[in-house]
């Protein structure tokens, strides 16, 4: 069930990769760029995800009460991881913006 | 309204018509005053110095207007300085200010015409003030969008008539048997033409098979293997040459070159590259370096000496334009230097000759000498030695290959000859190869280090050396002749590839005719009756495409040199053609018994009906054309033509000429979809018009906002600063607090409105942000009215965030006004419009765009982290601590939504009719739980906001 969860979602980003650099061009087989878009769209997918998870995981309360000096480290250790992600999330999405533009002015579509 | 008139001076003018407009719809209507009780006379009065009272505001308004144009454009706030520009143009083209006299002399006689004069002023007023606020711009394209897209429907509809009418046609005039007639005869030629090539093809892989092409490449691939081995023995044996004597032979061919061609710079070059090689081998053939050194020395003399010619032209050239100029010199003096200069040349040429001569034979007996024994140690010119040996012994190995070929290719031309066919080339190749046996053996005796026979060389008695120079030489001719072999077969080779070639070209052809003739026959079956069942066309739709698909294998075997793979499938496509002409003569048939059944009378009764038919499309397309004309729109020149065509087609079928009729009817539904299409581009350009409209109204809107937001960030940090701490609020202050908070409500209003807007044209990401602004304004508000009307750090970083999210939009729709611009200057760099969302609307705000702003917000994020991890390290008091965590939830609430907007937007792309992912979908979003492959295990959106920081 899982499995064919995935599977409808990776077809919906494909969809979308299309989508994104060239609407008119769905129907079709997915060329380079288009591949290229999808793996990144992926990978934002994944990073934003990572971040809430992260983010979210950090708000523990009875253990900040009961080892403050611990959850320090880990909080330290979770913002590192935080960091990371979302700088990739940054240069994934400038990546795929910058992708969008040479595909609009190739005229490979919209 | 207080608020407007306190505004900026544009907002000021804007009020004061409004007021003005106001004004006068809220007038008492004179008639009826007039016709009331009371005082009539007083009412009257009245009303005069009302009425007249108005256009004096009016002038005044006008002229202020004026006074504030000028100021606006000095200040460069060009686009506000237009509006109130045009809106002065709107006022004087509609003559407001000269209809006073004659306004105010009908109410005094009562006339009737006075409403009706009332009226049109008050509506003129009314379009004055949309100018001004400017609305009508949107409200006209709008309007012309509207229009477009009837023109665009009624085209659409007049087309579908003309086809039916196309269909009626066809089906009136028998023109279907005609058409079985004419795919008859495609299917008759197509068919002998086919045959006629399978015959060629059989013929072609009959003669491969008789000479045997196979046998013949086998032997070309001989000789070139044989050639290729030939040129590593070449190379190998230059490279010896070159640890001997280096670039000698170049360099004095250059020299040789150089000395013909008698130019100093020339001549330079080649004592310079002589020099070089003499350096080389100074040591290795001290004889040549010598011999180079001579011919080198003689070609600078020859060089100065051309220099000093040149000199002495050039001085001549100008003694010659001296003259011309006045200056008498006399030309006969330089008779004689000349003669001696040319004989000075003829001498130094031909002393550089006999040098490069003596230079050359010196070269050669280099090559010729025995190679220094390799000095111990020397292994570079041990394996250069030992390499020698091994080229002398491969050389008669490929002699002997040689004589093998060469004995191959004289059987192959006798065979052939024996069947009639001409072996000219095998003769040629058998000539050449024995050429390259003999030298082939003579490179071998040359290089081998074995004693020769006496006498071998002129001038030698005895030489018992390898021969480089013979040797290298025998090796090159070697191989020039086994090249001339595999070109003379190659040649031979290449004719017979060209003629299948040939052969695969017309079969593609005949391939692409059969298409053509597959269309023509699903248009002559296509039609509302047509003779052929449904199985029929089937089977002749599938015979069609059996044969092209024949074609196409044959047309590939031809490409790859097999005639004889080509056979089967061209027999197949014969019998596919044979079938579908079955089929066609069948459907002739039976189109041609329909014919005769019909009643002539009712046809041409039929054929008049279908000409009135074609007149009432006429006049609709004309109706629609005048339409077009009034509405400015573009296009005429297509429906003119289709018109035309019409108008021919109704001609035709008035003189009961069906099949021209019908030609007529295709070229006006052919310019109807040209219409069609040029209208389509049009609405495009509109549709571009009214989102720049809206995107650079939203932005004003935008650009207020962040002003006002600034502002009441700025006011509530003075009054935290005034109040210098205390919890109580000072009374002094209280009015300014109660001020902010009504300013904070009066911004979340407009926020509102925008949001609204931005909503509505189906943007993920330009929504959420101005939510997040609404959140934080009605915070604001609502701590600015508490009972300790809250003026700290806390309401005023919500204020300050206020502005900067409006910073970040107004920055993406900078950027997204940017690119339309670029877009409309270069079309080609700017990339084209956005895509359009079901319906044909292009979205306001393109996916570039919104990742755009997703990767701001995303930055914000990080920022965000990196200042509370920097501030992680301080903290050790537990309250703050606290209070560290509950900042850190709110973050990850607020990366949640940055994520589902995400999600959202590539949903929006994926399914642009779809409500977006993050509006509904259980086990999408997330506690943060991700796996690996990106899938979160489940989620959930935040109920707030929750990123107040």
């Amino acid at each position: 069930m899982r499995a064919t969860k995935f599977r409808l979602l990776g077809a919906a980003f494909a969809l979308a990769a299309a989508a994104l650099l060239a609407p008119h061009a769905r129907a079709q087989g997915m060329d380079p760029d288009q591949e290229r878009a999808r793996q990144l769209i992926v990978r934002i997918r994944r990073s934003m995800r990572d971040v809430d998870s992260l983010l979210l995981s950090g708000v523990q309360p009875e253990k900040v009460e009961k080892q403050l000096v611990a959850n320090q480290e880990r909080i330290e250790e979770l913002l590192k991881q935080t960091e990371a992600k979302s700088q990739s999330v940054v240069a994934d999405i400038d990546e795929l913006i910058k992708l969008a533009k040479s595909r609009q002015q190739s005229g490979g579509g919209g | 309204m207080e608020r407007v008139v306190k505004g900026s001076p544009v907002r000021r003018a804007t009020g004061a018509a409004l007021l003005l407009a106001l004004f006068f719809t809220h007038a008492p209507a004179p008639a009826m005053t007039a016709g009331g009780g009371g005082d009539g006379d007083g009412d009257r009065e009245r009303l005069l110095n009302d009425q007249a009272q108005v256009f004096d505001r009016l002038s005044s308004l006008r002229k202020r207007m004026e006074r504030l144009a000028a100021k606006l454009e000095q200040e460069g706030n060009t686009h506000k300085a237009e509006l109130l520009r045009k809106s002065i143009a709107e006022i004087d083209s509609r003559a407001l200010e000269a209809r006073k006299d004659d306004l105010l002399r009908k109410l005094k006689d009562s006339s009737l015409q006075t409403f009706e004069q009332q009226e049109k002023l008050l509506n003129d007023l009314s379009d004055v003030l949309k100018v001004l606020l400017d609305e009508r711009k949107l409200t006209d394209v709008d309007e012309k969008l509207k229009q477009l897209r009837e023109t665009r429907a009624d085209a659409r509809q007049l087309r579908f008539e003309e086809k039916r009418l196309r269909e009626k046609t066809e089906d009136a005039t028998g023109d279907e048997q005609k058409a079985f007639e004419r795919l008859e005869k495609t299917l008759s030629d197509l068919l002998e033409k086919q045959k006629k090539l399978e015959k060629e093809a059989a013929d072609e892989a009959k003669a491969a098979a008789t000479v045997g092409s196979r046998e013949s490449e086998e032997l070309e691939q001989r000789l070139d293997q044989l050639a290729q081995a030939q040129a590593g023995v070449v190379d190998a044996l230059e490279k010896q040459a070159r640890a001997r004597v280096g670039d000698a032979a170049q360099a004095l061919e250059q020299a040789a070159k150089a000395a013909r061609k008698g130019g100093p710079e020339e001549l330079r070059e080649a004592a310079r590259r002589l020099d070089e090689t003499r350096t080389e081998i100074e040591q290795k053939a001290p004889d040549l370096a010598d011999r180079l050194r001579q011919v080198e020395q003689s070609l600078v003399e020859a060089a100065d000496a051309a220099e000093g010619g040149k000199d002495a032209k050039d001085g001549k050239d100008a003694a010659k334009d001296g003259a011309k100029n006045g200056a008498k010199e006399p030309a006969k003096d330089s008779a004689e230097p000349d003669a001696a200069a040319r004989a000075d040349a003829d001498a130094r040429a031909k002393a550089v000759e006999a040098r490069l001569a003596e230079a050359k034979r010196a070269l050669e007996d280099a090559l010729r000498a025995a190679p220094k024994t390799p000095a111990p140690g020397d292994a570079a010119r041990a394996e250069l030695e030992k390499q020698l040996g091994d080229l002398a012994e491969t050389e008669p190995a490929l002699a002997e290959q040689a004589r093998q070929i060469a004995e191959a290719l004289r059987a192959r031309a006798e065979k052939k000859a024996a069947q009639g066919q001409a072996p000219a080339a095998e003769q040629e190749a058998a000539k050449a190869v024995d050429a390259a046996a003999q030298e082939l053996a003579k490179a071998g005796a040359e290089l081998a280090a074995e004693p020769k026979e006496a006498g071998a060389k002129p001038g030698e008695a005895r030489r018992d050396l390898p021969d480089l120079k013979d040797g290298l030489e025998a090796a090159r001719e070697a191989k020039k002749q086994l090249d001339a072999a595999r070109d003379a077969l190659a040649k031979a080779g290449e004719a017979a590839r060209e003629r299948q070639q040939g052969l695969a070209n017309r079969q593609d052809f005949l391939r692409g005719e059969t298409e053509k003739a597959r269309q023509d026959a699903k248009s002559a079956t296509e039609r509302l009756k047509s003779s052929l069942d449904a199985a029929g066309k089937k089977k002749l739709d599938e015979a069609l495409a059996q044969a092209g698909q024949e074609m196409r294998d044959a047309t590939q075997s031809l490409q790859r040199s097999d005639p004889e793979g080509a056979a089967g499938p061209q027999q197949k496509a014969e019998q596919s053609l044979e079938q579908a002409l079955q089929q066609v003569k069948d459907g002739k048939q039976k189109a041609g018994e329909n014919a005769r059944d019909k009643d002539p009378g009712a046809q041409q009764q039929q054929m008049k009906q279908l000409a009135e038919e074609q007149q009432k499309i006429e006049e609709k397309l004309r109706d629609l054309m005048q339409r077009m004309k009034d509405r400015q729109q573009k296009g005429q020149e297509q429906a003119d033509a289709g018109a035309r065509s019409m108008d021919r087609a109704k001609q035709q079928l008035d003189e009961q000429d069906g099949e021209q009729a019908q030609q007529s009817e295709r070229e006006a539904e052919k310019n109807l979809q040209e219409l069609e299409k040029k209208l389509d581009e049009e609405e495009t350009r509109y549709q571009n018009l009214r989102s720049e409209e809206i995107l650079f109204r939203i932005k004003e809107k935008l650009a207020d906002a962040r002003k006002r937001a600034l502002a009441l960030h700025d006011g509530i940090a003075q009054v935290d600063a005034d109040r210098a701490g205390a919890e109580a609020l000072p009374r002094r202050l209280r009015p300014k607090v109660q001020q902010f908070a009504d300013d904070a409500a009066a911004l979340k209003k407009d926020n509102d409105d925008i949001h609204d807007r931005v909503a509505k044209e189906g943007s993920p990401s330009f929504p959420w942000v101005l939510e997040k602004n609404s959140g934080d304004l009605d915070e604001i508000g609502t701590r600015l009215n508490s009972r300790e009307k809250e003026t700290g750090s806390f309401v005023q970083i919500l204020a300050s965030d206020v502005v900067g999210r409006y910073d970040r939009l107004l920055q993406a729709f900078d950027d997204e006004l940017k690119r339309r611009q670029q877009s409309k200057q270069d079309p080609g760099q700017g990339g084209p419009p956005p895509p359009q969302q079901p319906g044909g609307k292009s979205p306001l705000v393109p996916p570039v765009a919104e990742l755009l702003l997703l990767k701001h917000l995303e930055e914000d994020v990080l920022q965000d982290v990196r200042t509370f991890r920097a501030a992680t390290g301080e903290a050790s008091d537990p309250d703050l601590d606290e209070a560290r965590m509950k900042l850190l939830e709110r973050l990850g609430h607020r990366h949640t939504e940055l994520t589902n907007i995400f999600d959202a937007l590539v949903q929006q792309q994926t399914d642009p009719g779809a409500p977006g992912e993050g509006d509904a979908k259980d086990g999408e979003k997330g506690d943060g739980k991700t796996k690996d492959d990106g899938k979160p295990e489940e989620g959930g959106k935040p109920k707030d906001g929750g990123d107040k920081r």
